[in-house]
């Protein structure tokens, strides 16, 4: 038919990552402004120890960005996990929409803001370097003096993993309550009851290296975004 | 001019009449171009189709003709036609609906008929 | 065909809201979905609109089936109330947004109708109050200018003054740029001039499916003696009837009554005509005495 529209599925799918990412660009200012107020309170998972003798003392103060790095996964997690929420889905269809591009392009959009995320907590690092500097005169000695990019993708990857867990988390709620419900209990039997503990899971990921971790981490964000598209395809729009 | 929704005239009728008025009245005269079904749509606040259903009718009545591409245009002898039509469609009713009213109420032939002159002599 | 609805079913696991509905309806033109509360109306275009699959049954929009197909989706637009935006973007965005999708989307005509129903682009959707979320939704529906435009009962919420000025903005739109419209509502008389076809619903099935013109000459009233209408009319061709003291009434097929005409007159009864729109309620209703049998 002449008169008829035909959008390409990815002109469509580019169309609805660049629009999500727009309305997503709000929920940044949350995880900065919680990344600064962690940093002011000084939860940044820092120690010290110090000693000394006679003629000097040593204090020294080791930060991390253990707490950056966590706090940044459980916003990526929820944030994740209310995207694929029933009524954050059916804004979807007052525009052009099939279900797989819907939650592939959910996938996208996730996958660019934990990047963004691992971005912005590497930067709060350096942001609390500076204010050390400019506050206390104290200069913070790093491993290296640039960041090892290799960090950079493993910090990525562990990021998008726990963002989707949290995907497939609220897709199952999505698909039905009851299912939504059945996968956080066999998560939570899984971890605690059975031989495969949480220990255990941190253990297969870190095992064998970083190159390792991030393929374990890529592929299993992949299997999971994919599942949790399978799993809505067929699912209807029910009532508001 | 308002259609009437609630008459029991359906709508493309009336949008019919309405064109049979203009050329008695002079309005459209013979070979003019007679107002599309989309005009008429935004006119009279309808449907495009029953407009044109209206001019389907007059057209299969002899009343307009149609020129290929370039619309509907008015009969050279519609309003002669459209006068006799009426003359005979309407008095015919009208008739219908006197004689048996007056079956009704026991008047007999030669009352209806003087009932009619006085009525004509009144006018 | 524009659609073509095949033996169609929706089955809940309560009750079975659609029961083998079967349609056809032609490109461009605007047909009135018509039936009461609860009929199927919102079911049937939801199924249309590829929100919900239907348990049985084929449903073809321009040849192809409406759930979770991307040129369908990029070719219809579905105005309901529950309809939702985004809650970040205010609604000149999202005019953005719809014309990032829809190659056809008026920009300007959407944002001109949005002034002319005194409500700013700056606003946000889910600030508006019920009225002005119909009339926006609907002012987005028509600038989409898909070639199939459904809307289930668009005009809830609105106050008169803006009703009649939205009707015609359809038509006005319908005329720019014709496109297939189904339009549902429970009052036949308010889309009345709009619409070309009825489809009738009841109970989850297609009643009657023809042109309004048609429909409105369906059935006829007979006002006169109770005895005198049951002598020369077949009860079993009564839809309605009502027997009281004054007049007695009845509601009747009128292929019935044509050959009887002359006769009915003569005996004093009156023949009328019925609107569209209480053919369609007798059509669909249970009860041959109407209200007055509850009160018997």
């Amino acid at each position: 038919m002449m008169s008829l529209n035909s959008l390409t599925t990815s002109q469509v799918l580019w169309k609805q990552v660049k629009w999500k990412c727009k309305a997503f660009s709000q929920s940044f200012i949350t995880l900065i402004g919680i990344l600064i107020v962690i940093q002011l309170l000084g939860w940044n998972g820092s120690g010290s120890s110090g000693g000394g003798s006679n003629q000097f003392s040593v204090y020294i103060h080791f930060y991390s960005l253990d707490m950056t790095f966590i706090i940044t996964c459980i916003w990526a997690f929820i944030q994740s996990l209310l995207m694929q929420g029933r009524i954050q889905q059916q804004d979807d269809y007052s525009i052009v929409t099939n279900r797989i591009v819907c939650n592939v392009s959910n996938s996208i959009v996730v996958t660019i803001y934990c990047f963004i995320a691992t971005l912005i907590a590497i930067a709060s690092f350096y942001i609390s370097v500076l204010f050390y500097r400019l506050f206390s005169g104290i200069d913070l000695i790093r491993n290296e003096l640039l960041f090892n990019p290799v960090e950079v993708i493993v910090t990525f990857l562990l990021i998008l993993l726990v963002a989707a867990s949290g995907f497939f988390i609220g897709s199952a709620f999505h698909f039905s309550k009851m299912f939504g419900i059945g996968v956080i209990v066999l998560f939570v039997v899984l971890l605690n009851l059975t031989p495969l503990g949480i220990a255990n899971v941190i253990k297969f990921l870190f095992n064998g290296g970083d190159l390792l971790l991030m393929l374990k981490a890529l592929v299993g964000s992949i299997l999971i975004f994919g599942l949790s598209t399978l799993m809505l395809n067929r699912n209807e729009v029910t009532r508001r | 001019m308002n259609l009437n929704a609630d008459s029991t005239v359906p709508i493309y009728i009336q949008i019919a009449e309405w064109i049979e008025n203009e050329i008695l009245a002079d309005r459209l005269t013979a070979d003019s171009k007679v107002y599309s079904q989309y005009q008429l749509a935004e006119m009279f606040n309808i449907n495009p189709a029953t407009a044109g259903k209206g001019l389907t009718i007059l057209l299969e009545n002899n009343i307009l003709y149609k020129r290929r591409g370039l619309g509907m245009f008015v009969q050279e002898a519609a309003k002669k036609q459209i006068i006799e039509r009426r003359r005979d469609e309407k008095l015919t009713i009208l008739a219908n609906e006197i004689v048996i009213e007056a079956k009704r109420l026991f008047v007999s032939d030669e009352e209806l008929i003087e009932l009619i002159k006085k009525v004509q002599k009144g006018c | 065909m524009a659609i073509v609805c095949t033996d169609v079913y929706k089955k809940y696991r309560s009750h079975e809201a659609l029961k083998g509905m079967s349609f056809t309806i032609e490109e461009d033109k605007i047909t009135g979905l018509i039936g009461r509360n609860g009929a199927g109306k919102s079911t049937l275009l939801k199924i249309l609109a590829g929100h919900l699959r239907s348990t049985s049954g084929e449903v073809l929009l321009y040849g192809e089936q409406p759930f979770n197909n991307l040129k369908v989706s990029s070719n219809l637009v579905f105005v309901e109330d529950t309809m939702s935006f985004s809650p970040i973007f205010k609604l000149d965005e999202i005019f953005q947004i719809a014309k990032d999708f829809y190659p056809n989307w008026q920009d300007d005509l959407a944002r001109k109708l949005l002034e002319y129903a005194d409500i700013s682009d700056k606003n946000y959707h889910h600030k508006l109050s019920k009225g002005q979320k119909s009339t926006f939704n609907l002012i987005y529906g028509l600038a989409t200018r898909c070639k199939i435009t459904l809307l289930d009962e668009p005009m809830n919420g609105m106050d008169e003054a803006i009703r009649s000025d939205m009707y015609r903005a359809i038509l006005k739109e319908y005329i720019t740029f014709p496109r297939t419209i189904i339009i549902s509502s429970h009052h036949l008389q308010e889309i009345e001039h709009l619409i070309e076809d009825v489809l009738l619903i009841n109970q989850g099935q297609v009643t009657l499916h023809a042109p309004l013109e048609d429909v409105k000459g369906l059935l006829v009233k007979l006002v006169g003696n109770s005895e005198m209408i049951n002598e020369w009319i077949n009860s079993s061709e009564i839809y309605y009837e009502k027997n009281s003291q004054i007049n007695g009434e009845a509601i009747v097929e009128t292929t019935s009554i044509t050959s009887l005409k002359n006769e009915l007159i003569a005996k004093g009864i009156t023949i009328q005509p019925i609107s569209a729109s209480e053919v369609c309620k007798y059509l669909t209703s249970q009860r041959k005495g109407g209200i007055d049998d509850v009160f018997k």
